[in-house]
C-alpha cells in the first residue's frame, strides 16, 4: 500500500519542526522541574553613623495591629468598582496589616538639679513630662495582604500607620500608664534604698494632647 | 439558554466575595503594659540591602536592586531585674553597694521614611521587583542588623552609660563611696 504523497512530510521539514516541538517542550517543563533560584542577598556590614548617650526611662509599651487600606481612586479602579468587574478580576485596592509597637516613659535627661532634692530620709523628685518614646514599624512588622503599590507608596502609607499609632496609642492611656508605671518602680527602687518618705511629681507641661 | 444562564449564575457566585473578610480585617487588637526599662544608649546604624537575581536560565535578563536604611537600636537595663535584696546600703558610712542586671538591646527601630530605593535595575524581558519582594528584602536586612548587633559593642556600651548614671544620682543622694557591679 503505497502512502498518498500529499500528506507526507518533506524531510527539509521535519528537522526544524522536530527541533521547534523540542524547544517548546523543554520551554514549558523547564520552570516547573528546576528549582527555582533564590534571589541572591549580599552581605554587608552594619556601619555607625553616630553613638548618643541617652537616658530614658521606658515605663509603658503599647501594642497595635491594625488594617490600613489604600483605595484605589483611579478612573480605572472607579469603573471596575462600578461596573461591578472587580468581583471577576479583583480590585486594586492596597491593603497592609501593621503590628506597631510604642514606648513611652521620660527622658531623664531633662531632670535638672532643683528636681532632686533630699532632706534627712525624704526624697523629692520631679521628673519631666512624659512622652512618646518611639513609634516601631519594621519591615517584620507589616504584611502586605492586597495590592501593589510603588516603595514611595507604601512608605506614605506606613507613615500613616505610625501617626495612628501613635494617636491610639496616646488615646488609649499609655502616658498615663507610664506615669503610674514609673512612680511605682521609682519609688520601690528608692524605698529598698532607705528613704522612708518618696515624692514623686510630674511636670505637667505635657508635650502630646491627651484627648 | 437556560443552562448558560445557571452557569454564568454559579460562576458570579464563586467568583463573589463577602462582606466579612474586611470587617475581620477592620478589627483593631491593641494591649497596654507596664515596662521598666532605663535606656542609656542608642546607636544610629547605617546598612545598605543589595540584592541580585539573574533567574533560571530559560529567563531572559537580570533584576538588581538596593536599598539603604538607617536603624536605630536602644539599649540598657531592665530595672524590674535590678536585685533589690542585694542592695546594701549604710548610711552612717555614706556608702551603697548596688547590683545591675546585664544590659539588654530594648528597642529596634527602622523608620519607614529611612529606608530609601536608591537604585533598581532590570534588564531584558523581567519584571521589577514587587512589594512581596523587595518587603523580603527589608525584612532580611533587619535580621542582618539584629545579627550583627553583638559585634556592635551596643551592650558593653550601655553598661558603661548605666554605671556613670546611677553613680551620679547616688552621689546627688549623698552618698560618697559608691560601689556598683553587673551581674
Amino acid at each position: 500500500m503505497k502512502k498518498d504523497p500529499r500528506f507526507r512530510i518533506p524531510l527539509r521539514y521535519l528537522v526544524p519542526l522536530t527541533l521547534l516541538l523540542a524547544i517548546i517542550l523543554v520551554l514549558l517543563l523547564a520552570p516547573r522541574r528546576s528549582r527555582p533560584r533564590e534571589v541572591e542577598i549580599d552581605r554587608t556590614a552594619a556601619v555607625v553613623e553616630q553613638v548618643r548617650r541617652i537616658g530614658e526611662l521606658s515605663s509603658a509599651g503599647y501594642y497595635e495591629e491594625l488594617v490600613l487600606t489604600d483605595r484605589d481612586d483611579s478612573y480605572l479602579g472607579e469603573l471596575k468598582r462600578a461596573s461591578g468587574l472587580n468581583r471577576l478580576t479583583g480590585n486594586s485596592d492596597f491593603v497592609i496589616i501593621c503590628k506597631g509597637r510604642v514606648r513611652a516613659g521620660f527622658d531623664l535627661a531633662k531632670v535638672q538639679g532643683q528636681d532632686f532634692a533630699v532632706s534627712g530620709d525624704t526624697l523629692r523628685v520631679a521628673l519631666p513630662p512624659v512622652e512618646i518614646l518611639d513609634v516601631v514599624l519594621n519591615p517584620a512588622d507589616y504584611e502586605l495582604f492586597a495590592g501593589h503599590r510603588t516603595h514611595e507608596q507604601t512608605t506614605g502609607l506606613l507613615l500613616q500607620a505610625k501617626q495612628r499609632l501613635r494617636a491610639d496609642a496616646v488615646r488609649d492611656g499609655v502616658l498615663e500608664q507610664a506615669e503610674r508605671s514609673a512612680e511605682n518602680q521609682l519609688r520601690k527602687l528608692f524605698t529598698a534604698m532607705g528613704y522612708n518618705e518618696v515624692f514623686i511629681t510630674f511636670r505637667k507641661d505635657y508635650l502630646l494632647p491627651r484627648e | 439558554m437556560k443552562r448558560s444562564a445557571l452557569l454564568l449564575l454559579l460562576l458570579l457566585a464563586a467568583c463573589s466575595r463577602g462582606p466579612s473578610l474586611r470587617d475581620q480585617l477592620t478589627e483593631r487588637l491593641s494591649s497596654l503594659s507596664s515596662t521598666a526599662e532605663l535606656g542609656t544608649v542608642e546607636y544610629t546604624v547605617r546598612k545598605a540591602v543589595r540584592a541580585r537575581d539573574e533567574g533560571e536560565w530559560f529567563k531572559i535578563g537580570n533584576r538588581r536592586i538596593l536599598f539603604s536604611c538607617t536603624a536605630h537600636i536602644k539599649a540598657g537595663i531592665n530595672l524590674d531585674r535590678i536585685p533589690l535584696d542585694k542592695l546594701v546600703v549604710d548610711e552612717s558610712a555614706r556608702s551603697v553597694s548596688l547590683v545591675l542586671p546585664h544590659a539588654a538591646v530594648q528597642s529596634i527601630n527602622l523608620p519607614p521614611e529611612e529606608i530609601r530605593l536608591e537604585y533598581e535595575d532590570v534588564t531584558g524581558f523581567r519584571q521589577r521587583f514587587d512589594d512581596r519582594e523587595r518587603q523580603a528584602l527589608l525584612k532580611q536586612g533587619e535580621r542582618d542588623i539584629v545579627r550583627d548587633l553583638p559585634k556592635l559593642g551596643i551592650l558593653a556600651e550601655a553598661e558603661t552609660n548605666a554605671e556613670e548614671f546611677f553613680r551620679g544620682m547616688l552621689a546627688q543622694m549623698g552618698f560618697e563611696n559608691i560601689q556598683i557591679r553587673f551581674e
